[in-house]
Formats: structure tokens, sequence, C-alpha cells
């Protein structure tokens, strides 16, 4: 069974299509970059994936279900532009919750929080950290339930040299398969097995 | 159950962090109160009558800010997304915001119904069950307030999405709310309160019931 | 699919209006009480029931986009509440023009003007959400909402205004439709509805058809 599926998936934007039938398999534990320029689409592509987007036609599946209902959802980590934090909350406290709604405890996402540089009893708010520390707690939340499809849109944008470091090494020691979108081809390659490029509306093999 | 318990949780943990919303709404209800009784003479016999319509507009006005401001401070953090993508069913995240909505602007109520019977020289032996009343329309404004203030942030003119609609929505809620707190604190004749119970209650049904239906698909993009 | 109007259906409609228009004022009597300002119930009755008519076509169009996506029926949703404003607009200004001789005032709570007036108020609304907002599948989706919810709506302020009412009696007796309608008087107001519903379905065709047109230009544009 594929991790990820994509079949003839077509998503318009008002007038424009911005996905027109795209193909894409992703195997299990495959990491896949896709390429693309501003506005080509890739955080379409990987909102679809995660479930927030329905598309107009064609199918996409992730772990064989249909990503869109919640159970289906168990499976699946998100890292987005903007990591989904409450800012008012502590970095603990926001991993408790996150992976509290994906039914595991805290324990993984905590220590993920350390691995990644950030320390668990700080209670400063996530509102006082950089952009760079958010997308680590971010991460932290994203993984803390070990999903086997980890969906990630720009996850090296704002890092510094350190950030990129932990982020490296927490991709390449996830078992679970990766989609990751990213504007810069060096990245790409050096953490993915596999890169594609999005452009008018098409996926192909870069 | 649990993922409801969570969700709840994480309002009132938020909420308490920052009790911006709380105060602003205290404030923002006593303003419209001030502001209100303005709108009669001093010393006039309407006073106590008035009392429950202006107790009902002061919480109509604060339920406005509420639906907004819950959803917004969402979109902020980008934590809607979050919880679109993550395994809970979007019935529950309606439900966490209503019931954490619901205990804000009740306490409100629980404020703003005696201090407008005691300022408009209301009766306030039936203060509770006026309260009571209170809280049973607020659980109808926010019904379809929070549906709308999900859909506001859809749209460019998005703002003007709850403000613009949800006062002629609401017309059945508002009349039922004043007659029986025109009632309850100011001695408004009222042949039976049984209809204004029914409308109310009714409301309350309608209302939370079709935006557990259309929730989803108001969340969708 | 052609955007064209069939052209027999504004003729209809003209046909209709001008035979309407002839009967009310050269062939239905002067009813005795109101005197001929009464004649201005065949304009104001038969809008107040197409009026309905329109937003149920919203409510049920908007239904429909939930169910099965905006692109015909938003269409159909947004035409019939703009033909739903303004025979309600017509309704409450025709009311009024009755009510000044008649009541001796121009306005009054009375239990069905305080509901058209709110139902003018949430389509009015409707309508505002959706100038205000740019063309799209989002605006759709929040219309449709919005449709339904309003439809809802308006069968619950029908109950309340009435139990509403019943603290505000009418100063006095004369009830809206007047003691009993003769034949002339029901053929008159038989034939200004059917006028009425063609206007109706004209209208809501025409605007259907150019919004069609509309959509059609704005994506030819974007690929210029």
């Amino acid at each position: 069974m594929t991790a990820v599926s994509l079949r003839q998936v077509v998503r318009r934007y008002d007038r424009t299509r911005v996905l027109d039938g795209v193909d894409l398999e992703v195997p299990p534990g495959q990491r896949v970059a896709v390429l693309g320029h501003n506005g080509a689409g890739k955080t379409t592509l990987l909102r679809l994936v995660a479930g927030l987007l329905r598309p107009d036609s064609g199918a996409v599946r992730v772990a064989g279900a249909d990503p869109t209902l919640p159970a289906a959802r168990r499976r699946i980590g998100v890292l987005g532009h903007a990591p989904a934090l409450y800012s008012n909350l502590t970095a603990a406290e926001n991993v408790r919750f996150w992976s509290g709604l994906h039914g595991v405890g805290p324990g993984e996402g905590l220590g993920m929080l350390a691995g990644l540089g950030i320390d668990p009893s700080d209670d400063r708010r996530v509102s006082a950290f950089s952009q760079g520390m958010r997308k680590r707690v971010g991460l932290a939340c994203a993984l803390a339930h070990r999903p086997s499809v980890l969906v990630l849109d720009e996850p090296y944008a704002g890092l510094d040299a350190e950030g990129v470091e932990a982020m490296t090494r927490l991709l390449l020691g996830s078992p679970g398969a990766v989609l990751m979108a990213t504007h810069e081809p060096e990245r790409a390659s050096s953490v993915c097995d596999r890169v594609v490029e999005l452009a008018a509306g098409l996926v192909r093999e870069a | 159950m649990r993922t409801l318990g969570r969700l709840v949780w994480k309002e009132a943990l938020v909420e308490s962090r920052g009790l911006e919303r709380a105060s602003t709404l205290l404030f923002f209800g006593a303003a419209v109160l001030i502001t209100l009784q303005f709108a009669l003479p001093p010393g006039a016999e309407a006073r106590p009558l008035a009392a429950g319509g202006f107790a009902w507009a002061t919480l109509l006005l604060a339920s406005m800010l509420e639906v907004r401001r819950t959803f917004d401070s969402e979109r902020r953090d980008a934590t809607l997304d979050g919880l679109r993508a993550a395994p809970v069913d979007p019935v529950l995240i309606l439900s966490s915001k209503l019931l954490a909505s619901l205990v804000l602007l009740g306490a409100l109520a629980a404020v703003v119904v005696p201090v407008t019977a005691v300022l408009f020289g209301g009766d306030l032996t039936r203060v509770l069950e006026a309260i009571g009343v209170a809280v049973l329309g607020l659980v109808g404004v926010l019904g379809w307030g929070l549906l709308l203030g999900a859909m506001s942030g859809q749209t460019r003119s998005g703002e003007l999405v709850v403000p613009v609609l949800l006062f002629g929505l609401l017309v059945p809620q508002t009349i039922a709310c004043v007659r029986l707190l025109g009632h309850l604190l100011g001695g408004a004749h009222l042949e039976s309160t049984l209809t204004g119970y029914v409308i109310l209650i009714g409301f309350d049904l309608v209302s939370v019931g079709t935006s557990i239906v259309l929730f989803d698909y108001a969340l969708e993009e | 699919m052609t955007d064209r109007l069939p052209s027999a259906l504004p003729l209809a409609a003209l046909v209709a209006v001008s035979a309407a228009l002839g009967l009310i004022f050269l062939w239905a009597p002067t009813e005795a009480v109101q005197g001929d300002v009464q004649r201005i119930l065949y304009v104001h009755v038969p809008a107040a029931w197409l009026a309905y008519l329109a937003f149920a076509v919203v409510a049920v169009a908007s239904v429909l986009v939930v169910a099965s996506g905006p692109e015909r029926w938003d269409r159909v949703a947004a035409s019939a509440a703009e033909v739903g404003v303004l025979f309600t607009t017509i309704v409450l200004v025709t009311g009024s023009i009755w009510a000044r001789p008649t009541w001796g005032v121009w306005w009054v709570w009375d239990a069905r003007l305080t509901t058209t007036l709110v139902l003018w108020a949430v389509y009015v609304g409707y309508l505002l959400f959706r100038s205000l907002t740019p063309p799209g599948a989002r605006r759709a989706r929040v219309a449709a909402v919005i449709g339904i919810i309003g439809a809802i709506d308006i069968p619950i302020v029908h109950f309340a205004v009435t139990w509403w009412n019943t603290a505000h009696p009418e100063p006095t007796v004369i009830s809206r439709a007047g003691p009993q309608l003769t034949s002339e008087m029901l053929t008159t107001l038989l034939v200004s509805l059917a006028a009425f519903a063609l206007v109706f379905a004209c209208l809501l065709a025409l605007r259907v058809a150019q919004m069609s047109a509309r959509e059609r230009l704005d994506v030819l544009e974007a690929h210029v």
C-alpha cells in the first residue's frame, strides 16, 4: 500500500487550475521533495494530502484512506508554513495538546523538543520564540504521534544552522514517508530520496 | 468525550493566559450599558421596563465581539488549520468553542443582568431566573454566531459577515429574551412565559443543530 | 447552452402587466370602506407572495450548492435573492402607502410588517455580503450557508413576532384584506398575481443569464 497517492488530481483556485491532473505515488518510508516556484501550487498539493482541501476531481489517498476523514488523519503529521501553535501556551503545553488530540501521551513529543534544542521546562510562551524555534516546536508536535506520513511546507525557512542540522537529523531518522515542499534544490537532494517538480499544474520527476 | 475535554481545556488555558477576551467583554458591556441609559430621559417610569431590553442588547453586542474573536485568534496562530488537520471531528471544535464562549458570556450575563436591574430601578427578586433566560438566549446566539464567525475569515469582507447578518437572524431570540427579561426584571405584563421559553429553547435547538450540520462545510476551502 | 432569454417570456410579462394595470385601474370596483387606496393591494399582495417564493428558491438553490457544487445553483440563489429583495421593497413601500390614509400612520409594528422588514434586512445583508466579496467558490459556499439558515429562520421570526405583537394590539380594527372580495376583485388579484409571476420569472432568468455571461467573460479575461 502506498503511503501517499494522488491520481489525476485537479484543484482550482477561483478561475485557474492550480493542479491540473496530478499523479504522484509515494511508497512507505520514501522522502520526496516537491520543487516549484512561488505560486506553482506546492502548498495546495500539501494541503490536499493533509486533508485540509478536497480535490475538485481525482483521488487523494494517504495510507489507503481519504485524508479528509478524521480517522485517517491519525497517520499524518503536518508542519505548515506557519506552525500551528497557540501563542499563549508554552512549548510543552502545545506538544501536550497536539499529541493528546492524536491519542498519544506527551512523552515522545517532549523528548523530541529536547532533541531539537528546546527545553521542555521552558515556561515562556511560544509568542516569545523566534521563528526558527517555533518551527522546531511545530516539528515536535507533528512528529510526536509517530505519523506514517509527514507533510512539511518549507520546513527549512527561517532556520539557523543549528535548526537546519536538528531538522535534517530528525527527518533522516523518521521512518515514515515524507512529502516536503521547498524551493531550494540543493536542500531537496541532500535530505530526500526523490525530487519532483510541480509546474504548469503537473508533477514530473526532476 | 476526552477530545472535547482537551479542546475545552485548551480554550480555558489560552484564555486564562491573556484574560484579554474576558476583560474586553466586561468593559465593552459596561460601555454599552452606560451609553444606552442615555436613551431614556432621567426619572422615566419606563426605566424598569427597559431594563430587560438593554441587558439583552448589551449581551448581544458582546456576543458579536466574542464569536469573531474566538476564531480570529485561531486564524492568527494558524491553529485552525492544525485543528482541521488533526483527527478531530469538526463538530467537537464547534462544541468546545460553544462551551468556552458560553462560560465567558454567561459570566458576563451574571454581572450585566443584575447590574442593569439595579441601574434601571428594576426588580431583583427573580434575578436568578433572569440570568438563566439570558444564558439560554446566548446559546442560540452562539449557535449561528459561531457558524458565521468561522466563515468570516474565508473572505476578504469577512469582518462584515457577523454584524451585518446576525442581528436580523437573531430577531426571534431577541424578542423572547427581551419579553421574558422585561417581565422578570421590570414587571412587564406577560400572559404566559411558556411561549417565551418555547421560542428560546426551540431557537437554541434549531441554531445549534443547523450549525452542527453545516460547520464542517463552512470550514472547507 | 444559450444565455438568451426565451423571447416569449418578456412579451408575455408585458401583456400580463398591461392587462393587470387595466383591470386594477379601470375595471376593479372601488372598495366601499377603504376607497381607491385599496387598489394598491393588488400590487402589495402578489408582491408579498412572490417575495416568499423568491426566498424559497434561495433556500432550495442554497441546499443544492451544498449538495452538488456552486457553479449553477449559486447564480440561481443570488438572482432569486435580488428579485426577492426587490419584491420585498415593493411590499414595504406599498404597505406604507396603503397604511397612511387607512391607519393614519406610515408604519405600524404589526406582525406581518415587522416580519417582512426582518426578512428584508436578512436578505439585504445576504446581498451586501455577496457584493463585498470577490466571486468564487468561497463566496458561494458562505452564501449558501447564509441562504439556508436565513430560510430556516423566517418561520421562527414570524412565530416570534406574532407572539410579540399580541402585547401591541392595533389601534384600529381594519384587517389587511378587508371585507369579502367580490369576484371582480378576486379576478383582478389573480391576473395581477400572474403578471407578477411572469415578471418574477423574467427577472430571474435574465439575472441568471447575465451572471453566467459575466463568469464566462471573467474566464476569458483571465486567459488573455
